[in-house]
Parts: C-alpha cells; sequence; structure tokens
C-alpha cells in the first residue's frame, strides 16, 4: 500500500498510466477503490491518473478535524506537491467535486480544468430546493422499508441527514453490491472525527467566489438527481462550465463508468485544444 | 511451486493486517467467510490485492476471481443479494493456482 505524507497526513493514494495528470477525487464516506475498477483503466490508458483516500476515509490517517472543503482542498494541493504533480485535470464525485472547485478557486494555476460529477456545493444549498426536486417522494419510499424515515417537511431537510442512515441500506457499488453495508469506516468518521459538521462549512467557496472560477468545468448530472439545480447554476454563472445531463444515478460513475469515461476523454482533449468555453457565453449574449 | 499451505499464511496474515483496526468477530482462518465473517470491503480487497502482488511478485486478475464468485445469477430478498460470498480458502486455491500456472507456462 502507498502512502505519501501531505499537510501533515498519511494519505492512501495509488498512480496508473502515463501522461497529462488527472487527480480523481472520491465522495464523503467513499474511497479511492469507487474509482479504480471503474473509469481508471480507462483513463490510464491515455493519462498518468492519481487516485487517493480522502483525510479521515480509506487507509489515510483520520484526524480529529478539518473536513471542510476549504480543508480538504489544502489536502489536495498538498498530495500535488507531494507527488510532485505541478498541474493536474481534477474530477470530483458529489463532495470530491467541491474539493475540487475549491482546490481551483484557490489555485487556478495548478488546475487545468474541472469535472464535476453530482456534485452539491455548501453556498448553494438554498439553490436546490428538496420540495421542488421530483424524485423526493420516491426517495421516501424506496427508504421506507429500511426503516430510514425522511422528514414530513422537504424544506427543513438535508440530504447529508441521509449520511448516517447509510448502514440501514444495501451497499450500492462494489464488492459489497447488495448486500448489508459494512459501517466501521463511516461510524468511526461519525463519531472521532467533525467531518458531517465541517462539509457544510461554505467557508471562502462563496456563490460569489464560485463564479470567478476561470478554469474549464465539466458539469456532469443525472437527469433526476436532486442536484440537477447545481449543475444548471454553475452552466449559467462560470466563465467556462458545460452541463452535460444524463440517465443513470448519483452513483453513475462506478455503476456505469463508461458514462463518465467517454465524456472526460472528451472533455480533457477540448481543453488541449482549448475549445471549451460553452458557446452561450462565448458571445457574450444569452439567448 | 508455492504450495497452498504457504499462501495460506500469507493471505492470512496480510488480511490481519489490513483489517488490524477493527475487532473481528472470532479468528481469521481458512474456512472464514469474506465478506460474511470478515466483513471484507472494497477498499480492503484493493489492500489485499496491492500486498499480493507486493509479495508474489505480479498482479494477479483478481476481477476475474471476483466476477466467477458474485456475479451469479442473484438471489434477492428483502433487497438483498443472498448467498454472495467466498472463503478465504477459495482465494487462497485462486491465487496458488494463478502462481503455478505461471511458473508452470515459463518451464515449458
Amino acid at each position: 500500500m502507498r502512502k505519501v505524507t501531505a499537510n501533515g497526513i498519511n494519505f492512501h493514494y495509488q498512480q496508473h498510466g502515463v501522461g497529462t495528470d488527472v487527480i480523481l477525487v472520491h465522495g464523503v464516506t467513499s474511497n479511492l477503490s469507487y474509482w479504480l475498477l471503474t473509469v481508471v483503466p480507462d483513463l490510464a490508458e491515455r493519462l498518468r491518473v492519481t487516485v487517493y483516500d480522502l483525510r479521515g476515509h480509506g487507509f489515510s490517517d483520520v484526524p480529529p478535524s478539518g473536513y471542510t472543503t476549504g480543508d480538504l482542498a489544502e489536502d489536495l494541493r498538498g498530495l500535488m506537491d507531494s507527488l510532485g504533480i505541478e498541474q493536474a485535470h481534477l474530477v470530483g464525485h458529489s463532495f470530491g467535486g467541491a474539493i475540487a472547485l475549491h482546490c481551483a478557486a484557490r489555485y487556478p494555476e495548478r488546475v487545468l480544468s474541472l469535472v464535476l460529477a453530482e456534485t452539491a456545493l455548501p453556498a448553494l444549498r438554498e439553490r436546490m430546493p428538496i420540495a421542488r426536486w421530483p424524485g423526493w417522494d420516491k426517495l421516501r419510499e424506496r427508504m421506507s422499508p429500511y426503516g430510514v424515515k425522511l422528514s414530513d417537511d422537504p424544506d427543513s431537510w438535508d440530504l447529508n441527514e441521509l449520511l448516517p442512515e447509510l448502514p440501514k441500506l444495501p451497499t450500492v457499488v462494489g464488492l459489497r453490491r447488495g448486500l448489508p453495508h459494512q459501517d466501521r469506516r463511516l461510524q468511526r468518521l461519525a463519531t472521532s472525527t467533525t467531518c458531517f459538521v465541517d462539509l457544510r462549512a461554505v467557508g471562502d467557496l462563496t456563490e460569489e467566489r464560485i463564479r470567478t472560477v476561470a478554469r474549464p468545468t465539466l458539469a456532469i448530472y443525472d437527469d433526476g438527481s436532486p442536484f440537477l439545480p447545481i449543475g444548471q447554476y454553475l452552466e449559467d454563472t462560470m466563465p467556462e462550465c458545460r452541463l452535460l445531463v444524463q440517465e443513470g444515478t448519483h452513483y453513475f460513475p462506478a455503476v456505469a463508468p463508461q458514462e463518465l469515461a467517454r465524456p472526460l476523454l472528451a472533455h480533457f482533449a477540448a481543453v488541449e485544444r482549448g475549445s471549451t468555453v460553452a458557446p452561450h457565453h462565448a458571445g457574450g449574449q444569452d439567448p | 511451486v508455492i504450495t497452498y499451505e504457504a499462501v495460506l499464511a500469507d493471505v492470512i496474515r496480510m488480511l490481519e493486517t489490513i483489517m488490524s483496526d477493527w475487532d473481528i468477530e472470532g479468528e481469521i482462518r481458512e474456512t472464514s467467510l469474506v465478506l460474511g465473517d470478515i466483513g471484507l470491503e472494497s477498499i480492503e480487497a484493493v489492500a489485499l490485492a496491492t500486498e499480493i502482488a507486493e509479495r508474489y511478485g505480479r498482479e494477479l486478475p483478481f476481477a476475474e476471481f471476483l466476477s466467477a464468485r458474485l456475479e451469479q445469477p442473484e438471489q434477492e430478498e428483502a433487497g438483498y443479494l443472498q448467498g454472495k460470498d467466498f472463503t478465504v480458502g477459495e482465494l487462497v486455491d485462486f491465487v496458488t493456482r494463478e502462481l503455478n500456472g505461471q511458473v508452470r507456462g515459463m518451464a515449458g
């Protein structure tokens, strides 16, 4: 198992392939295995792919605090320094996308491009009203046989409240797919760290700041996702963001890795050609 | 040629190290169910594959082993898959065969 020290923390990581660097950032409660047998093989044919376990996750150290997107963006920058990666494409799934975006906001010169898959951002919480999400009733129905009761009032409810409930549900991806959740790591994260509180912090990644991130960005969202309004907002406000909406689930990068790998490789190729600006921003006029 | 017993001892030691952060019920042994008894997660399977590759000097096709073991026609009950698992012994058998197959192939 390979470890690298950054920001005073030991991170478990793997690298595959040769070429331009791309770093894949997993979501909260996940780990690098999320990417490994799924999108890494396709990407590693053309790029050097780095995957790592966030602090508190997988086989990385588990410090008691420092789990805001800003803290984790510093970890990512530190990891790049320690591995000698000057610049990289950053790909984040879910909360991992918030980390990648925060890193690009602080260190744009280190980021070749961004891919945000199913990402919600603490600053944009008000822009994804759960009450207006068509999937709400279906989610409540799906959860109830497992004893997970969602609030009667979606307005006062936050999707992050699902995190501690995950052990009650069958595993969605990976080795234990369809089996009861293994909740050792989740319990450790919940009881010995501030992660689940920290991840809601806006910090300096405010709406205004998000709108200034001018790296070529591909936002990929599921058409039934509660996060879709975020993708829409990012396309409308970030200078170089394009939104791709596709059918799938929140976990599509692992469930249907081709659905991520294909647009990813096209996006990287376009960035290299310098032709990524979304058409409705290019002319400076909105339809 | 490496024996099944030698690989078994190695794999059990690796699993004990990988799982050392957690309390596992009972000892890890040949008959332990990898998912049910040891409760292995994907990230721990990744760690085990890495340790095995380092110990024996090459990567083994674990994805093939896992899909053969785990992608049988699925029986679902109350949202959970039934009967999806394998023992430490079955895994060790696969590793031993792979390692020795390679040795035989090289010899002639």
